[in-house]
């Protein structure tokens, strides 16, 4: 902590020094190439022509534009003005580096990690070292100030997206349930700042290709519509050697409709938006045994991706997203109000390999509904206020079957059988007819809904600024589940006459839980220098994740079911507690600082953090030979780190951006059977993660092409370890890109390149069954990318 | 220390029934409905006839005045033979074995009636007679046994209420070798004691989770048709001392009768506190005796 508190020291002295020194230079006027067509068409550029530098716009240009563009609702009207750390991705860097979704611009923001595991279902996300891979996250997300219900549609591209905020650090009191580790908030172009058509092609290596059209228009000054469209396709990176087939194709479409309406103290902005996805199967290479066995014993061959039944996740969704914010005065009121509806399905070769174990469908319908109101002050006077209340409903059925094959009843079942009693078992009657596979049955209908009310206060005196934030969030859980499995199993024994016994079960069973958590925020601010962005800050707050059923660990009940009625004596009571997890709670502290110089040519953002989690839920595979997954809480954890951000613009011309962060997360108290991973690295969060860009602008004074943009960047994470134990770990590493963009004010042409070296990583790890699995990271890849404007 | 049986029973909502009781101000009326098997054999052909849910009522004006009606709902004495909508006997006189509490009759009810007219439908008809009417009414079960005679047909009819009983216990198990030492104890193993129908003089008991030996994996067994006698009075048949008869019985496994295993000279006692039992058991090569006592507990 001491050599964090050091750098913070000598980096705010630093920026202090350059601050007192530089000239000044207009924010807005330092726009490389930029200012001359800033007046042209008041499309893209004008915006753009607001930018200080190409890889950074300030930050809530939307906001800044005034009442016709998107507005944040629940933060001030500029991130780098608040006492958080946060990274702004604005369009500029969007466009630059072909930017569709949070995840492909997460690199940019440290200690924030948003792996492709294979599979847009699993969405991912491990901030400043918590995370989790299953059930809640940690961290929430808004699009266009509708927040986004379930964590499955985290993952989705969007066309048009205008600016995407990173808010690092517990958001719980603001945002809620899940913001534990930080709150995503995405913003999409709005009709009444730009109109026109915009076509953009991209097409790049692995036959990947996107196709997107949108229109814009505004039909008054009050009233502006637009309709965004997109399909995309990729062939795959990677290949099941099963069938000679790339295994993770994919193609997906989506539509957005925006209606914005302004009247004066008047605004209404509503969205509906739909989304349909195909995607293949999971590459998980296998990576030998777990348990000591020999390679190939149970048909996998390291480093292959290799598995005979099928996987796919399909999913489509609809969201309506309304929202209405009235200015009376020095008072704002708004409202939004949601409705999302998910329906996907994965089929999952559950043990990834070769050989027949068992399979899981896993489809789900799910309904969502949110509503809130906030009301505000205006911000005008020396104390601003924030009231709110929250709602949610939550409605899924799911049917889950896991369907157990001739090798998973021979060696999962039969072979541990038949050690124990005496004769033979043989799977269906006595002739085997039903014996080659049976299907465990899982059905679970979730109702959950949750209340909150908040409340901010902010204070300012001179240079000082006090914020406390308090939210009350109540929450109600109720799953109904039934389990179901009709087969049989024949006895053999070594005396006496060969039984059939049927295995009937139809198990049904309700539970309930409710959760209701008090969550206070405190800050404290002091501006600093010559600049109205320079400030320090130090901040405390409480951070909530819900908990939940696990509905994945159905499955591992009725095995013990099913062992129970055929003799052996397992748990089968206490199924809540199996299925059941506390929520999580954290406290954050952090100190901070923002510092652009008078030019803003230099800006850096710098936070130490310091969290201290409660009943930390991490996702862990069971012991022994069994499906899926399940959730524990790991008792206590603690994680500790830095982050900086910086950019620089030593030249009109040219723009450099680096993030780093660092993040030491341990387990403070954690015993699982007779292992205890005290002080043990958290697995499946980075200890570092790292992004450097540097682009540099060649402005042309030719009619056809006004400038060519060189960029290059190098994004990087690790070491991440893969399980409690630290046994096995991915070294940090990293990925180097480049593009190269030709670009006129109507149209644009990017040549790209990501992964230029080839790095080979590792971007996902797990052992089931006994056997290790991997999956890797993508490879070099390139390709081209066309924009135009009409 | 806990009572093993007197606690479990439900009662067959007879003279517990509260909801039962009617006061219309000059009496106290008390009716109640059951539902139970009826079993008929014809007398000259000796078919058999059997139907379960068959609904009864037994309906009393007046409580103290140890008279109650008998309704059959609903039922049939052989499969061709057309269904009775109701058969009532009326106006049975009853003895009690407990006296009365308030002048409404506590403990079993006792009938017996040598010949009567049936109302068939609520009209006495003289098409049928039931003779040697025997009822005996409990807290644990309901039994009627008579002759009924229609259409030139007799038929030997038994109607019964009966309920299981089911008593979990808690004990340890014992394995001695040949010589007597003892070589493995269970402790604390919870078992079932099931009866099927408490007028059986057999019960099933189900271990859940036993070791008899170390390296033997936790087993649920269940021990069916385990014979027993008793001291119990008709009426209470759940009261007094079950006696084991020695015997041998074939434990099931998850369904699998497992004859290697047969467990030989079974007995034991059972009586309101104690349960206590033994057998022998043949494995690998080796005879043990396992006993089991809940004295612990």
């Amino acid at each position: 902590m001491r050599i964090y508190a050091n750098i913070l020291t000598a980096t705010a002295a630093l920026l202090l020094s350059i601050g007192a020194s530089a000239s000044g230079t207009a924010p807005n006027g330092g726009m490389p190439g930029h200012a001359a067509t800033a007046s042209a068409d008041g499309g893209t550029d004008e915006r753009d022509g607001m930018a200080t530098s190409y890889g950074i716009l300030p930050a809530d240009t939307l906001v800044e534009m005034g009442s016709i563009s998107v507005t944040a609702i629940k933060q001030g009207l500029s991130l780098r003005r608040e006492a958080v750390s946060a990274s702004v991705i604005g369009s500029r860097e969007i466009n630059l580096y072909g930017i569709r979704s949070a995840k492909e611009a997460a690199a940019l923001s440290p200690n924030l990690f948003m792996p492709d595991y294979g599979s847009r279902m699993t969405s991912s996300i491990y901030v400043r070292g918590i995370g989790t891979r299953i059930e809640q996250p940690v961290v929430g997300m808004n699009v266009d100030n509708v927040p986004v219900a379930d964590k499955n549609m985290y993952d989705l591209d969007m066309p048009d997206i205008e600016r995407i905020e990173f808010l690092r650090g517990a958001q719980s009191t603001l945002y809620g349930r899940n913001a534990m580790g930080g709150v995503i908030n995405i913003y999409t172009t709005s009709p009444l700042s730009f109109q026109g058509v915009k076509l953009k092609a991209d097409y790049g290596s692995r036959n990947s290709y996107r196709i997107g059209a949108s229109v814009y228009d505004r039909f008054s000054d009050r009233l502006g519509v637009s309709l965004s469209t997109e399909v995309s396709h990729c062939d795959g990176y990677f290949r099941n050697m099963y069938d000679g087939q790339l295994c993770d194709r994919e193609n997906s479409a989506s539509a957005r409709f925006k209606l914005q309406y302004r009247h004066g103290a008047l605004s209404i902005d509503n969205t509906v938006a739909a989304s349909a996805l195909s995607q293949g199967g999971y590459p998980y290479a296998y990576a030998g045994s777990a348990d000591g066995g020999e390679e190939g014993e149970n048909g996998g061959t390291e480093g292959v991706i290799c598995y005979n039944d099928e996987s796919s996740y399909r999913r489509a969704g609809i969201s309506e997203g309304l929202s209405i914010r009235y200015s009376a005065g020095t008072v704002n009121v708004s409202g939004i109000t949601s409705y999302q509806y998910l329906d996907d399905e994965m089929v999952l070769d559950q043990d990834f390999l070769p050989e027949s174990y068992f399979t899981l469908r896993q489809a789900r319908r799910q309904h969502d509904l949110t509503q809130e109101i906030v009301v505000s002050s205006d911000g005008s006077g020396k104390y601003g206020w924030m009231c709110g209340a929250f709602g949610f409903f939550k409605h899924q059925r799911t049917h889950a079957p896991v369907n157990f094959k001739r090798q998973g009843i021979e060696e999962l079942i039969l072979d541990n059988i038949n050690k124990i009693f005496d004769g033979e078992y043989r799977w269906g009657d006595i002739d085997g007819n039903g014996g080659g596979e049976f299907t465990l049955g899982s059905d679970f209908l979730v109702r959950n809904y949750g209340w909150a009310v908040y409340h901010q206060s902010t204070l300012r005196l001179g240079r000082w600024r006090m914020a406390l934030g308090l939210r009350l969030d109540g929450e109600s859980a109720r799953l109904s589940y039934r389990s179901l499995v009709s087969t049989a199993y024949t006895a053999f024994p070594s005396s006496g006459t060969p039984v059939t016994v049927p295995l009937e079960i139809d198990d049904t069973g309700t539970y309930r839980e409710s959760y209701l958590e008090f969550l206070p925020k405190f800050s404290v601010s002091m501006d600093f220098g010559r600049n109205n962005e320079n400030m320090l800050y130090l901040s405390a707050a409480k951070g909530y994740k819900a908990g939940g059923f696990n509905t994945q660990m159905f499955s591992e009940i009725l095995q013990r079911r099913l062992q129970y009625e055929m003799g052996l004596a397992t748990d089968i009571d206490r199924v809540k507690e199996v299925i059941e997890y506390k929520p999580e709670k954290s406290w954050t502290f952090e100190a901070g600082v923002h510092f652009s110089t008078i030019d803003t040519r230099l800006r850096v953002d710098a936070s130490l953090f310091h969290i201290e989690c409660f009943d930390q839920q991490l996702t862990v595979f069971p012991e022994g030979k069994t499906t899926g997954r399940m959730m524990t809480n790991a008792g206590r954890t603690r994680s500790s780190g830095a982050e900086v951000s910086a950019t620089y613009m030593p030249h009109r011309n040219v723009a450099l951006s680096v993030s780093y962060g660092h993040t030491d997360a341990r387990f403070r108290r954690y015993v699982s059977g007779d292992r205890d991973f005290r002080g043990k690295h958290i697995p499946y969060a980075p200890s570092n993660t790292m992004s450097a860009r540097i682009s540099y602008t060649l402005p042309l004074s030719a009619a056809a092409l006004e400038r060519i943009v060189f960029s290059a960047g190098c994004d990087g994470a690790g070491r991440i370890y893969w399980d409690e134990e630290n046994s096995v770990s991915q070294p940090f590493y990293a990925l180097a890109n480049a593009s190269l963009r030709f670009e006129h004010k109507k149209w644009s042409v990017d040549l790209w390149m990501k992964n230029i070296t080839g790095t080979k990583y590792g971007i996902f790890y797990f052992e089931s069954m006994g056997n290790r699995f991997m999956q890797t990271g993508r490879g070099r890849s390139f390709g081209i990318r066309l924009a135009l404007n009409i | 220390m806990k009572t093993l049986r007197k606690t479990a029973i439900i009662a067959l909502v007879i003279l517990s029934c509260t909801a039962c009781f009617k006061n219309t101000g000059s009496s106290i009326s008390w009716t109640a409905e059951f539902t139970g098997t009826i079993t008929s054999v014809n007398a000259q052909t000796s078919d058999r006839y059997e139907e379960s849910k068959i609904k009864s009522v037994i309906d009393m004006d007046d409580a103290t005045a140890s008279i109650l009606d008998f309704t059959l709902n609903d039922f049939k004495l052989s499969l061709p033979m057309n269904t009775i909508k109701s058969m009532t006997m009326p106006n049975l006189r009853f003895s009690v074995t407990d006296g009365t509490e308030e002048g409404i009759p506590v403990g079993s009810w006792k009938i017996s009636v040598s010949e009567l007219t049936p109302l068939i439908n609520d009209v006495q008809d003289e098409t049928y007679k039931v003779r040697n009417l025997n009822g005996i009414i409990s807290d644990y079960y309901i039994r009627f046994t008579f002759e009924l005679e229609t259409s030139g047909q007799k038929y030997n009819v038994t109607y019964s209420v009966t309920q299981s009983w089911n008593k979990n216990i808690v004990g340890d198990f014992t394995t001695s070798d040949a010589e007597g030492n003892s070589i493995y104890v269970d402790e604390a193993v919870k078992s079932t004691v099931y009866l099927g129908d408490v007028l059986e003089k057999s019960f099933d008991l189900k271990i859940s989770g036993v070791q008899f030996v170390q390296n033997m994996p936790l087993m649920n067994i269940d021990l069916p048709g385990i014979p027993f006698t008793s001291d119990a009075s008709d009426s209470e048949p759940l009261s007094g001392t079950w006696t084991i008869l020695p015997c041998t019985i074939v434990p099931t496994i998850g369904g699998v009768a497992y004859e290697q295993y047969t467990m030989t000279n079974f007995q034991g006692t059972i009586d309101e506190n104690d349960f206590e039992f033994s057998f022998n058991i043949q494995y690998d090569g080796q005879t043990y005796t396992v006993t089991y006592s809940n004295e612990n507990y």
